[in-house]
Order: C-alpha cells, then structure tokens, then sequence
C-alpha cells in the first residue's frame, strides 16, 4: 500500500528529531516527491537550529511565588465558606441560576447575532458560539461540517461588509483561509464512505468563495486586491482538489503548497492564436496552463475562448479558467512552434498537426523531421495550417553508427570501435535485439563542443554489420581525396559516389564512410548539398520534359540542372540527363523568383503510352505544328524520320503526309517520332471535331480539344512554348478563398493557315461525302465536348476554315505501297454542338 | 520494588529500560497530580519547576514578546490550580494539559488585544553563549522565525513550535490540539510547506 506522503515525512523527521540522519527512501532524489521530502527536512533543520529562548530566573522566581500565593488564596477561600449543612446550597443554587441566565441569554443573543459582522458588539457572541460547535463536534465528519459552515458564514459576511463598507476585511479573508484549511484537515480522517458529500460540499463552498470573490473584487478598492486574488486562487486550488479527489475516487483531499504570489485575476477574450501544450496565446496575451487550468469545451487553435487567469506578481498569466465560446475560424492567422514529427505527399506534421505549403510559402531552413520550425499562416477549415512563413530551428547534426558493439556499460557503449556516452536522456531500443546479447548496434548520436559523442538512441541489433558512420555537416575542407566533414575525416577513393557541383568547402555534406580497421573512414558516398538560394521557396511538381536549344522545361518552368546533384530513372541513378522524348519528369528543387527552378533531384517517372497520329502538316511553327485541328509540340528530342534517313525538324514543310509518335495530352500531342512518307504506320485517324454520326458507326464519342489551356506567349516572331502556371503542393483540401490560385485564361489559337490554297484566295469546295461503307478503322469519333476557342477575330470573327480532307484540301491521297488504306471519312467543318445534327452547314453541299 | 521515587527531577533511572522508565515516569507524574488536586503545595511547586520552561517556550514562540511570555506561562499555572480539580489524569501527559491551557491563554490574550502575529519582537534573552556574535545570530535567527511564523495558520505554528521546540510526540500534540494524530501529521507538512515557501520568498535574512 502507497504510504502517504505526510507519514512519510513524518517518519523522517522523528529520524531527524532524533539526531540521525534520514534518507529520502521511498523516493528517489530527483523525482517531485524526493526533492519535496528533501526540501521539507531541509526546513526542519533550519528550525532546529533556531535556538529556544530561556526565561531569566527572575521570571521564575516571580512565576512561582504568583502560583504560591495563589495556592494560599484558594486555601483561604475554601475554608471561608457557608456553616454546616448549608454550604452545599450555595454552590448548587448558584450553579441552577447561572444555567437559567445562560439559557436566556443565548436564547436573545442568538437570534440577534447571527447576522452581526465584525466590529458588532455581538460579533463576539457569535464567534463564542462558533467554538461551542466546534468544541461539540466529536467526529472528523462533524468537524469538517462545521468549518465548511463557518467558512460559508465568513464569505456572507465578506460579502456584506463589501456592501456596508465598500471594501471587505482582510482579516475575514485570513479566517475564512483558515476554516477551509481546518475543514481540508478534518476530512483526512474521514472514513472513505463518507467522504464523498463532504468532498461536494467543499467544491461548492470554493465555487461559491470564487465567484463571490471576483464579485468582491470588483467592488473593492486597489489595496484589496491582492489579497483577494490571492483568496480567489486559494478557492479555485481548493475546487480543483476537491473535483479530482471526486473524480479519482479518492479518499483524502491533499491540498498542494501554492507557490503562487497572485497580484491580480484577469478576465479577457480572444481567439487562440497557438495552442502549444502548456502555453496558449489568446490574442495578445500568453497564458500558462498548469495542473489548476480548468479547460471546459476544446480551446482548439482558432477557437474562441474566454479566460480567467491569475496574474502572478512577475507578470505572467496562469490559466483558472478556459472557456470555448467559439469554434475555431477558418481564415484566422495562427502561430506554431514545434517539432516537425512526420511528413506526407507535400504536407509537414508540426506537432502532429499538418501544416501545407504552396509557392507563396517563404521558407528559412530545411525541412526534416525532428526539427523544430516557428510558423505563421491561416488556418484552414479542415484544421490544417496553410503556411506563410516557415523557420527552421537550427539543430544538432547526428551521426549514425553502425557496427558490432565491442564493449558496453551503463554509461558507455564502443560500437564500430567509436566509443558514445550513455546518459538518462540515450533511448534503448530492443525491438530488434536484446541489449545484453546483441553482438551489434546502431547508434545515433550527436557530438557535443569536447567532441564526445552522446548517444539519443541505440538499437541493439541481434548480428555484427560492418563498422558504419553517415554523419552530415558542414565541409571544413576537401584536398587530395580527403574530406574532413564535421571533424571528421574520411578519405574517397575511385569507388566513392561523389555528388559535388561545386566547391564543397563551406557547404553540408552528407558522408556514408565505412570504418577501417585501423580506425580511418572510407567514403562510400558524398552527397555535398547545395547552397539555398536566396528568395527561393522549395518545390516539387511534374510534368513532361520539353527540351528547346538545350533549355529543359518541365510544366511550364526552365529548370536549371547545373546543380542538380541527383538524377533517377528506374531505381537507378544517372549521371546526367539526355533530352529524349516522351519523358515524365518529377523535378525537387527551389522555384526562383523569375520562375526557373533550380534542380536538386530530377527522377524520370515513366515514359508515356505512345499515340501514332497519321495526317497532312497542315500549319508549321518552329515548336509545333498542326495535324488538323490537331497541335503537335515539337522540341529537340523529336527524331524525324524520312525514308531516305533521318531529317531535321526543319525540314518539314507544310503538306507533308506524316504519322506522329508522341504522347496525347490534353493540350494536345507531345511528338516523339515524326515519319515521314515511306510506311507510314496506320493507327488512330485524326479525332473528328464533330457531332454528326460516322457512317456505319455509333454515336461519336467527344474528345476533348484543345481547350485553350496552352498560353503561347506572344514573343517577336518567335512563339514561346506553353508555359502553365506554377503547380502548388498536393494538398487536402481546398485553398481557402483568401489565397486564388491563378487560373489559366484560355486564348485563342494562333492563326494557323491549313489550306495553301487558300491564302488569301476562295475556299475550294469540300469534297463529297463517301458512301456509306463499314470501314476497318474504328468508326468511333468524338463530340465536341465545348465549342471551339473563338477564331482569331474573336467569337464575332471571321470563322476557322474547315479542316482538309485527307489527301489534303483537293489533293489526292498520298500513293502508298501497302494496299490502298481506308480512305479517312470526311472531316465535315465543326459546327458547334447546339447545332442539330443533319443540318447542313451553310456552304457545304 | 525497587528505588523510592524522589522529588527530584533530575532522577536519573539509566540502569533501567526505556519501558521501565517511561513507567515510572508516569506513575510519578500521576503521583504529583494526585497530590496537586489535594493542594499540595510541594506538588504543585514540583510540576511548575517540570514544566514552566516549556510552557514558556510554546508561549513565547507565540507572542514574540519576552515579557509577555513570562507572564502568561505563569498565568498557565494559576489556571491549571483553578482547573486541577477537574483534571482526571487518563496518561495524557500533564505537559500536554499545561500546554492546551497555554494555548487558550494566548488566543484569550489576541482576542483581547486585538492583534495576532503582528507583535514585535522583543528578545531580551539571557544568553549563555558568551559570543557577542552568537547573541546576535541567535536574535536574527529568532526573529526571522518570528518573521515567517506569521504566515502560518494557529494550528500549524502549534505543531512546528510542539514538535520542533518542544520534541513532543504527534500524539502528544494531538493531545494539546484536541485533534487525531493524521491532522497532526498534515499541519506538520503543512506547516513546514509554508515555511518553506515564506523563507524562498523572504530570502536569508
């Protein structure tokens, strides 16, 4: 059984008393109650050393001749007293009349002294009476009864003497204090069955002392004050530890020693602006949550909270009472401090609470969890935390060890021959082996300024690896193939993987070494990190690659690789990436403010499903060109292939019969191959941009056109590649209205002439429907899903020619050595799709 | 059996146990109030030379004032002979009732007075240290307990000044407080947390 402290205690200090010299066992020093007991007896030592004052002998002399006298006196009186038989009469007719006028007197003074208050002659008949009750009580029960009475009677006459007087008694105060404190002494000696009504009882007496306090204070003049904060915290301390003994089920009420010097209770609203676990900020004001803070409701960041705080005498606020009056509310600017404990897609957890980035996060540091990060943004009606600045607290480098443990002891383990010191904050963990008999371990530890190596975790593993060491800080100096990283020296040698773009001296490198017998590292591989940019915000975004001179654009932004220090495909690590087509990027990086990234890591995802097209050139651009209605991106990585050999890009010409290879997206076709002539390879014909039913097949099927999503920057002669706009993080939910993300405009298509002939001249007559003829190609066409773009003059413009027929607008087909292919069926013009199908269009026959 | 019991307080039963002594303790004691309650007095003389130094330790660590001190523990005593009639000796120390009567005679004293634990200190002592410097310290160490004191609720100053300046037993306390031996225990840490938090406010003095 749990002894309780107060035995404990007791125990030590009849140790003490007693001249020897007591431990603190059962605590241990540095737990709460050791240092408690410690301090306790410390107390008590300096009490005996107070010395005990002696009387002069004079005064005892005079003490006894006074006792002497009056021993004489009381002789005389005994002896001086009513002759014979009568002598008993006196006392007793004497005792009977007393006990009559006691009986009346209490019986008028009761009545009129119950509502007296101090300074009233009958004040002193009251208090008189008071200690008869208590003198009466015989039980512990009886006892905390009556003093919870009497400290219930002392608050009433607080109360009324605020009213009178316009300022209560402080000395009313002090004996109030001092009727919970008995009535608190009494109830630890009550039973356990009956001390729950005696612990309601004593909540509501605090409750009531709480609010009638705060009502006092309010009444009262400055010099009060602190004296009843202070009586309002007492009552609230003594609420708690009556609420908790009620809860726990507890048999005793302990009421802890405040060390609080209150100097005012406030009261305030606000929104929570950070919630971390004992502080919270509620608008300006900071407020400590401690073991007396009531909490009703969630005060959740963002929320709205009342607070009744006590303002200690240094100025700070300690938590009474919390209050949600609000729930939290999206869009309100909130604060964060924590530790970075986990991250996913492109959302950070900071405290366990998710915190998104996008492109408008400035970001100081880098990320990586167990870091400590101070963050302000808006909060979000999910409960995440948009981001808007972000600071990484600086924080120790660690190193890992990995390696067969040579020798081990409470405060020391030598694993991988590096010794690392074990002290109380080194967390064990055996999940993959026993500590005592692992035969090897792997380490984390940071180096302090002696360089000794403290270790913050060890992980006994159950087999012996290799000596290991990866350790990451900074580049002191790197000559002749021998770094020395973090005090470290590791020598690279031919094998060593080494990602450097530029001088590593100065910059954080990350070190794989092996350790060697004789104690040297060899580096496996050297990742030196390069320098943040300044004004840059880290990125992550994919998109197709698109080489042009020798520029990479991924989704819109160049992207610099001069630094990019990795490059994947596969699993596998590049040296370097070729422009090749068909490529699906993911580019990690830093977006600089004139929109380039520069790359840290490229990965190649995948490349893409390819997609033949087979149509007439119909209109030519150096970066693209048309099949129809259909756009063709072009770059540097398109091979263009002729019979007679390979071709350049600038050789194609408008009219040329070509089968493209690319990837279909939905700006249009990305090209990777351009066939020209020869054996054209037959796939999927041009899309039909129409909604009228192929003959012989069943109901076209809409495919989306180009929407207007390309933004062709409009260059001097020289047309920019679609740019689309940056691509913000991954995130869970939608942005908040307050940050709109840019929304690509569609624009209209260049002007594009798909007819030679028609330059500047009359459109030439469509040629004739073909016959109904079941055709071998798949006879799906799409709809159009929305109307066109409008054409250059806008929707009121000129209307966009009709697209050519497949040989060409009055061309033949193109002659081919294969058996004649299906002729393509005809290309009606587009019409919009609100129009009827099986009208004609005006002009057509 | 065994050696007459003497008068003289400084009897020492060494040669026989602790049970034996507190024994004979005992018996004498209750020897002297016997004879006290028949105004004897010897008797009475004998319990006032036992008692009045403790008696006027209990006080004076309540009053903080020498004289006043002196007077009131020889008030005790003149009370205790116009209440030892109604004393029945149960083997509760007669210390303990000396002692309870000095604490009704001090809160008396504060009602009427009207003060509490505001009296200065006037400290006069004789002290036998002939150390300047230790009189000095002794007084400073007096008063900055008188000092600290006052933060303390009655029931708890009586515990620490009992057990502390007076070596009694919690039940012996709880004899003079009227209350159980647990209530004892939670001033007494009470009491001391109180002490503790005045004397990291205040500082050494």
């Amino acid at each position: 059984m749990t002894q309780r402290f107060r035995d404990v205690l007791d125990a030590k200090l009849s140790d003490l008393l007693a001249g020897k010299q007591p431990d603190l066992a059962p605590y241990a020093a540095g737990t709460p109650k050791g240092d408690d007991l410690a301090d306790l007896l410390a107390v008590a030592a300096r009490l005996r050393a107070v010395p005990v004052p002696e009387p002069s002998a004079a005064a005892v002399a005079r003490g006894r001749q006074r006792l002497m006298q009056a021993i004489e006196a009381d002789g005389k009186r005994r002896a001086d007293g009513l002759p014979g038989s009568w002598r008993w009469v006196r006392p007793v007719f004497a005792g009977a009349m007393a006990a009559l006028m006691c009986v009346v007197l209490v019986f008028v003074l009761n009545s009129a002294a119950a509502r007296s208050l101090p300074g009233s002659p009958l004040y002193a008949f009251k208090t008189v009476k008071e200690h008869v009750q208590v003198w009466l009580a015989d039980s512990p029960r009886e006892q905390a009864d009556v003093h919870l009475l009497m400290a219930r009677r002392r608050l009433n006459e607080i109360q009324a003497m605020t009213l009178r007087d316009g300022a209560p008694s402080i000395a009313l105060l002090d004996t109030m204090a001092q009727e919970m404190d008995a009535a608190l002494a009494a109830m630890e000696d009550v039973p356990i069955t009956q001390i729950g009504p005696l612990l309601s009882d004593l909540a509501t007496v605090a409750r009531r002392q709480q609010s009638t306090l705060l009502w006092t204070q309010r009444h009262s003049p400055p010099e009060t004050q602190a004296a009843l904060a202070q009586a309002i915290l007492r009552a609230h301390e003594i609420y708690i530890i009556a609420m908790d003994a009620q809860a726990q089920g507890l048999a005793t009420v302990h009421l802890p020693a405040s060390d609080l010097a209150v100097a005012a209770i406030v009261e305030f609203k606000g929104p929570v602006l950070g919630d971390d676990p004992d502080l919270l900020t509620v608008g300006s004001h900071q407020v400590t949550l401690s073991s007396l803070s009531l909490l009703d409701g969630q005060p959740s960041l963002g929320s709205t909270v009342e607070v009744r705080a006590a303002r200690l005498e240094d100025g700070r606020l300690v938590a009474l009472n919390v209050r949600q009056i609000a729930p939290p509310a999206e869009g309100v600017w909130v604060h964060l401090n924590g530790a970075i404990t986990g991250a996913y897609d492109s959302t950070w957890l900071i405290n366990d609470r998710p915190v998104v980035f996008n492109a408008d996060t400035n970001l100081v540091g880098w990320l990586r969890t167990g870091a400590t990060v101070d963050i302000n943004g808006v909060l979000r009606c999910d409960g995440s935390v948009l981001a808007h600045n972000v600071e990484v607290e600086t924080s120790q480098p660690e190193i890992v060890l990995t390696g067969p443990v040579e020798a081990r002891s409470a405060d020391q383990w030598v694993v991988g021959n590096v010794a690392v010191r074990v002290d109380a904050s080194t967390y064990l963990d055996e999940s993959q082996a026993l500590a005592v008999q692992s035969q090897g371990a792997s380490v984390r530890a940071v180096r302090l300024n002696d360089g000794t190596l403290v270790a913050r975790s060890i992980t006994p593993l159950q087999d012996a690896p290799p000596a290991t060491m990866v350790l990451r800080d900074i580049v002191s100096a790197c000559q002749d193939n021998i770094w020395t990283v973090g005090g470290w020296t590791a020598v690279a040698d031919a094998q060593t993987e080494i990602a450097a773009n530029n001088d590593p001296v100065g910059r954080v490198a990350e070190v794989s070494a092996q350790r060697m017998p004789d104690g040297s590292l060899r580096a496996s591989r050297i990742v030196v990190e390069p320098t943040e940019p300044a004004d840059a915000v880290r990125i992550t975004f994919e998109g197709p690659a698109l080489w042009t001179k020798g520029v990479l654009q991924v989704a819109g932004h160049v992207v610099d690789m001069s630094q990019t220090s990795e490059i994947w495909s596969a699993g596998q690590r590049l040296a370097e990436l070729t422009p090749a087509a068909g490529r699906l990027l993911r580019v990690d990086g830093w977006l600089l403010p004139d929109g380039s990234v520069r790359a840290e890591t490229v990965r190649i995802l995948r490349s893409a499903e390819a997609t033949t097209i087979r149509g007439t050139i119909a209109g030519l651009l150096p970066d693209r060109l048309t099949l129809g209605d259909l756009t063709v991106y072009l770059d540097e990585s398109v091979q263009v292939v002729a019979p007679g050999g390979a071709m350049a890009l600038s050789d194609l010409k408008e009219g040329l019969l070509v089968a493209v290879t690319g990837e279909m997206r939905e700006e249009g076709l990305v090209a990777w191959t351009i066939q020209v002539g020869g054996d054209l390879p037959s796939k999927e014909p041009v899309p039909q941009p129409t909604n009228q039913p192929v003959p012989g097949g069943d109901t076209p099927t809409p495919v989306p056109l180009p929407t207007g999503g390309a933004k062709p920057k409009q260059g001097p002669g020289v047309p920019q590649p679609a740019t689309l706009t940056p691509t913000p993080m991954p995130t869970q939910s939608p942005e908040p209205s307050s940050t709109p993300e840019p929304t690509p405009t569609p624009t209209p298509f260049p002007t594009i002439v798909v007819n030679p002939k028609d330059r500047g001249g009359e459109p030439s007559p469509m040629p004739p429907m073909p016959t109904a003829t079941p055709t071998a190609e798949p006879s799906q066409t799409p709809e159009p899903t929305e109307p066109p773009p409008p054409g250059p003059g806008g929707p009121g413009g000129p209307p966009v020619p009709p697209p050519p027929g497949p040989g060409g607008p009055g061309e033949p087909p193109v002659p081919s050595a294969t058996p004649s292919p299906t002729p393509w069926p005809r290309v009606p013009r587009y019409v919009p799709t609100r129009r009827p199908p099986g009208q004609p269009m005006p002009g057509l026959d | 059996m065994g050696k007459p019991i003497t008068n003289d307080p400084s009897f020492a039963l060494s040669s026989l146990g602790e049970n034996m002594e507190a024994d004979l303790l005992a018996q004498r004691e209750r020897e002297l109030v016997r004879r006290a309650k028949e105004q004897d007095e010897a008797a009475f003389a004998t319990l006032y030379d036992l008692h009045y130094q403790r008696v006027y330790t209990y006080i004076y660590f309540r009053v903080s004032d020498q004289a006043l001190a002196e007077d009131l523990a020889a008030d005790v005593f003149v009370r205790a002979l116009q209440a030892i009639g109604k004393f029945n000796y149960r083997g509760v120390p007669v210390a303990a009732w000396l002692l309870r009567i000095a604490r009704n005679l001090v809160i008396d004293h504060f009602r009427r007075s009207g003060k509490r634990q505001t009296v200065e200190l006037d400290d006069h002592h004789p002290d036998t240290s002939a150390n300047p410097v230790s009189k000095v310290e002794n007084r400073l160490l007096r008063e900055d307990l008188a000092r600290v004191m006052k933060h303390l609720t009655d029931d708890q100053r009586d515990v620490i000044i009992l057990k502390f300046f007076q070596g009694m037993s919690n039940s012996e306390v709880a004899a003079v407080l009227g209350k159980p031996v647990g209530a004892v225990k939670s001033l007494q840490h009470r009491g001391l947390a109180a002490l503790r938090r005045q004397w990291n406010r205040g500082g050494e003095r």
